[in-house]
Formats: structure tokens, C-alpha cells, sequence
């Protein structure tokens, strides 16, 4: 029987949590391509993912979700436009304890400007029980900015499977609000 | 259910404790007063008038029942004759229970008749479950209460069945455009814990000040700068709260001021009772609608939402998502959108009144003119693929 296989995508800045994510709904260990951090990502954190993090959702024999995690560094972002090829929407997870965070958001919302066109993008803030600053509004108001309307904008734990799979609905909602929920 | 009791020394309780658990079936137990779902009063104990003054000074919000070997008549509140026989008590319960979580009674059990004299005896400072004393003991013992920790973290479980009617009701659907089968639809803000807590986050977010709720409670204080609200009040007292329809007297008793943040430095001490404000709001909206919607909201005016609630930090309601997704595709009004989805209405007027009292939801001033169509006639196949996710994704929460 021929299998077919969907993909949805994470990213975000260093230590924003996508390999922590992927981890957290993953059917399987997802397979991690983290290094010790040799530049200037060592500050956010130990390990760092070079190439991508993979997991997958199995649905049934025939179907499969498979769970990319973009490498946050910016030297890789030659690999984002084929990590999204054919892709059902994408996560995006930023850091709110970084400097910056809402220059985060519009880096990678403009990075991945054409495949969000294209299908949808939900937006999970980490690390907000660490910094609370700057609050939800203010990302809400970026994107309204950026023209992008209706976008989930959630708090979330990036180890917290509930919180992981609250985000993941939300971006399928977004994209077809008539889904049945069985 | 959990029983607080005023006006009985060590002995008569403990003979009470064997009561509830020998004839009662486990269905009611003695607890301190921070847990209680309703007080009762020996009132053939010295203090017995001292005791209810103050129960109705500072408790009247709870469901209180009388106890005595005298026929009382006092007026609002159960009565229970001694000796006590258990069917009593547990129909008296039962009327309690049901008024709290507006449950109909389904069944009620078997249980043997029984009766025991539970001694009159005097109020005496060695009442334990009584002793303001043990009960900060036993908080401290015991640590944090759960119930607020939880208000703090990740909310959005999935709700057993007796959480599941405490936030949504179990109301049948209804006509939406017949008016005659409007009557059980509303509830009225005016009256309600909710709509005075409303009232006061309204002028706190306004004023950008902090606002202290006094009257029949102990005080609340909202701090909106920091999204906090300080209640020394479990959930369950404040679920209590939040089914009682308050009288006259007792909103004229409540006041809403303003506060300097030294007073409320002073006043707010304890750091386990600072809750998120956006979550209490959600929690004490559902707690109220149970399935219902504010008085007067008009059911043929487009409803739209600002933006997605935070869900993963709120209490998600069963199809809270799909109903959010649909309001944020296209205003709707309530009747269009409770004719597109196929789910009790239930679940729709407890999200559009959370949505309302946290100012996420807004009217369009113009009526609806027409029906905005089902979505049905979308890609079905997507459809489908989605919900084989969706479903994976809940298998994975349980």
C-alpha cells in the first residue's frame, strides 16, 4: 500500500524549544542532529541542532505526520525552503526571555513569508514563566502589522505535550475550521 | 460533600464523623472551612446565635443547614432535626448539590435508615475542625492547595465529567429563534458574583489601578498592571460563589474602590493567593454561564472574536477551538453558528460568555442580514485528514 506522508514544520531562534517540542508529540525518539555549541548560540544554550530534528506522528499504516525542526541558527536557512516543501502549516516558537523576541517573530515570519502564504502559522511563546515581557498583546499586534490576521498566539511549554498539541490543532483549525473532532 | 461545622464540641463531632461514614455512604464528610461546600450549625450549642450572625455576616454566600432537637424556622436555610436520620440529611444534600452544579438528580441511592443523637453539647475552644488556628496548621502541613497551584499552570486538561458540567451545564438545546423557549437561556450578570468581579476588572483595566472587591467575602484585589488578582478563596468557594443570585441588600453591601499599592502591599502577603487574572476571569465565567449566556445578549447580532484566546493556559471547553476558529473566520451571530456546528449549544454560550467577560468577543452594530453558509461544502478530504490528527493529537493528551 502506498504511504502517504505530510510534514509540518517548527522553528524559531536558538532554544526556543522545537527540538524540546518535536519530542514532546513525537511517536518515536525523534532523531536529533544537536552539537556542542562552538559560537555565539553557546550563551542560549549547551546543545545546539546543526542540521534538523525529526519525529513523526503515525496515524495508521497508510499515513504518517512527519515533525521537522528547522536549525536555529541563520547560516542554515538554505535548508528552510526544503525542509517546507510540501508542507501542511508551519510552528513557530520564540524565546521570550531573549533580548528581542518580538524581532524574533518578524525575522522568521518574514523568513518563511511564502510558505505561511501558503498555508497557515501558529505561534507558540516559551520561557514566558521566566520573562513575562513582553506580554502576548504586543506579539498580536506585530503580526497585525505584518498583515497576518487570526493568528494563534499561545503561551506554551515546549515540554508540556498538551500545550505542544493545543498549538498543533490550532494551527489545523486555522487552516480548516470545519474539522470533525472524533 | 464536605461539611463544615460550627457549634459542636470534639465529642459530638467525632460522633458526627461516624455518622457520615457509617450511614452516609461516604457521600458527605467533615472539613475545615476553606473546603467546605456548605456550613452546619448545631443550633442547640451555646453559641449557636453567635455562630449564625456570623455565618450570615461573613458566609452567606454558602449553602447553610440548621441542626437542632427544637423545629426551627429560620428562614433561607435547610433544616435538619435531631436525632439526625440519614435519608435526611442526604435528601437535604442532595438539594444542596444539585443547586450548586444545577444537576438534576438522576438516582437516588439506597441508603438504610438510620437516626443518632448527636450530643448538644457545648461550644468549647477545643473544637478542633473549627479552630482558625489548626486549619493554618493544617495548610501549612499539607503545603500549597492544590486547587490554587492549578490555577497557575497548564489549565487546559481534559474535564472529567463533574468538572465538565461545573464549567458548561448540562442544558438541552433549544429553539434559538422560538422566545418562548428563552427562559432558561440567560443569567443575569446584575446578580451575580460575575458581574460585580466584571464591573471592578473593567475599572482596573480603565484606571490602570489596583481595585479591592469588600463586601461579602473576604477581599479581592486586582492588580491589572501585572495581570494578577489576589483571593484568599479556593475553587470551590468560588465556584459556590459564583451559583448564588445575589439579593439586594447583599449588592449594596459590595464595594469597589481604588487602592494605593502600599495598602496593598500590606494587605496582600501571602504569595499562594496571587492567581492569574485571565484565567480567574475564564474560570468564574464558566463557573456562572454553565451553558448559559448574559442577559440580553442579543442572539441575532454578529458576534466576532479580536484574537485566540491563550488557550493552553485557560480551561479548554469541548470544542472550544473549532468555535474560535469558525468566529474568527467570519462574524457570525449565535444562532447562525449554533445551526452550522452539529454540537450542543451549551458549549458555544459558555465560550462567547468567557470570550465576552474577558473582552475578546465584541458585536457588530448592524444585525445580521444574511446567514453566513456552513462550511461544508469544503474539501472533504482535508476534512477528514485533520480529524485523523486531531485525534491522534487527543490520544496523546489522555
Amino acid at each position: 500500500m502506498a504511504r502517504n506522508d505530510y510534514k509540518i514544520i517548527f522553528t524559531g531562534p536558538v532554544g526556543s524549544g522545537k527540538t524540546t517540542a518535536i519530542s514532546s508529540i513525537s511517536d518515536s525518539a525523534p532523531v536529533k542532529t544537536d552539537t556542542k555549541a562552538s559560537d555565539m548560540t553557546k550563551s542560549r544554550k549547551e546543545q545546539t541542532t546543526v542540521a534538523m530534528d525529526y519525529g513523526v506522528l503515525k496515524l495508521n499504516d497508510a499515513e504518517q505526520i512527519h515533525l521537522y525542526g528547522t536549525p536555529g541558527q541563520e547560516r542554515f536557512d538554505f535548508m528552510w525552503d526544503i525542509l517546507t516543501s510540501g508542507g501542511i502549516g508551519l510552528v513557530l516558537l520564540v524565546d521570550n526571555s531573549r533580548e528581542n523576541p518580538t524581532n524574533d517573530l518578524k525575522f522568521f515570519l518574514n523568513a518563511f513569508k511564502s510558505f505561511i502564504a501558503e498555508t497557515s502559522v501558529v505561534v507558540g511563546i516559551t520561557q514566558m514563566d521566566k520573562k513575562n515581557n513582553p506580554p502576548l498583546d504586543n506579539y498580536r499586534i506585530e503580526l497585525e502589522k505584518m498583515s497576518l490576521k487570526n493568528i494563534p498566539v499561545f503561551e506554551v511549554d515546549a515540554r508540556d505535550k498538551k500545550d505542544v498539541s493545543l498549538l498543533v490543532q490550532a494551527l489545523l483549525f486555522s487552516l480548516e475550521p470545519n474539522v470533525n473532532e472524533i | 460533600m464536605k461539611v463544615y461545622v460550627l457549634g459542636m464540641d470534639e465529642r459530638s463531632l467525632n460522633m458526627l464523623r461516624f455518622f457520615f461514614q457509617k450511614f452516609c455512604h461516604g457521600q458527605c464528610e467533615i472539613s475545615n472551612q476553606a473546603d467546605a461546600d456548605v456550613f452546619l450549625i448545631n443550633m442547640d450549642g451555646v453559641n449557636a446565635d453567635k455562630h449564625l450572625d456570623d455565618f450570615n455576616k461573613n458566609f452567606s454566600i454558602y449553602p447553610l443547614i440548621t441542626t437542632s432537637i427544637r423545629t426551627l424556622d429560620i428562614d433561607k436555610h435547610y433544616f435538619l432535626r435531631k436525632p439526625m436520620v440519614a435519608d435526611h440529611l442526604l435528601t437535604i444534600l442532595d438539594e444542596i448539590r444539585n443547586k450548586l452544579s444545577n444537576v438534576e438528580i438522576v438516582s437516588q441511592p439506597q441508603v438504610a435508615q438510620a437516626s443518632v443523637n448527636i450530643d448538644t453539647g457545648t461550644d468549647t475552644d477545643t473544637d478542633t475542625d473549627t479552630d482558625t488556628d489548626t486549619e493554618e496548621k493544617e495548610e501549612e502541613e499539607e503545603g500549597i492547595d492544590p486547587e490554587r497551584q492549578k490555577s497557575t499552570g497548564y489549565a487546559g486538561q481534559l474535564l472529567n465529567e463533574q468538572d465538565l458540567i461545573a464549567f458548561v451545564g448540562n442544558k438541552g438545546d433549544v429553539d434559538l429563534t422560538e422566545p418562548a423557549q428563552h427562559e432558561d437561556l440567560f443569567f443575569d450578570m446584575e446578580t451575580s458574583f460575575l458581574g460585580i468581579f466584571h464591573r471592578a476588572y473593567l475599572k482596573a483595566k480603565q484606571e490602570k489601578s489596583i481595585i479591592k472587591v469588600t463586601g461579602m467575602w473576604r477581599p479581592i484585589t486586582l492588580f491589572p498592571n501585572e495581570n494578577k488578582v489576589y483571593v484568599d478563596l479556593t475553587d470551590r468557594q468560588l465556584q459556590a460563589i459564583c451559583v448564588v443570585t445575589l439579593k439586594k441588600d447583599q449588592q449594596d453591601a459590595i464595594k469597589i474602590e481604588m487602592i494605593e499599592l502600599p495598602v496593598a502591599a500590606r494587605e496582600c502577603k501571602h504569595s499562594n493567593n496571587f492567581r492569574d487574572l485571565e484565567l480567574f476571569m475564564w474560570k468564574i465565567s464558566l463557573w456562572t454561564s454553565r451553558g448559559r449566556l448574559p442577559k440580553d445578549t442579543p442572539l441575532n447580532m454578529l458576534v466576532y472574536l479580536k484574537y485566540w484566546p491563550n488557550f493552553p493556559r485557560l480551561i479548554v471547553t469541548p470544542h472550544a477551538l473549532k468555535i474560535t476558529a469558525y468566529w474568527l473566520a467570519s462574524p457570525r451571530t449565535i444562532i447562525n453558528l449554533a445551526d452550522s456546528l452539529a454540537i450542543p449549544q451549551r458549549y458555544i454560550f459558555s465560550l462567547f460568555t468567557a470570550c465576552y467577560i474577558s473582552s475578546i468577543s465584541g458585536m457588530e452594530k448592524r444585525k445580521s442580514d444574511t446567514l453566513i453558509s456552513s462550511t461544508k461544502t469544503q474539501d472533504t478530504n482535508r476534512q477528514n485528514f485533520f480529524s485523523r490528527i486531531m485525534n491522534k493529537l487527543y490520544s496523546k493528551e489522555g
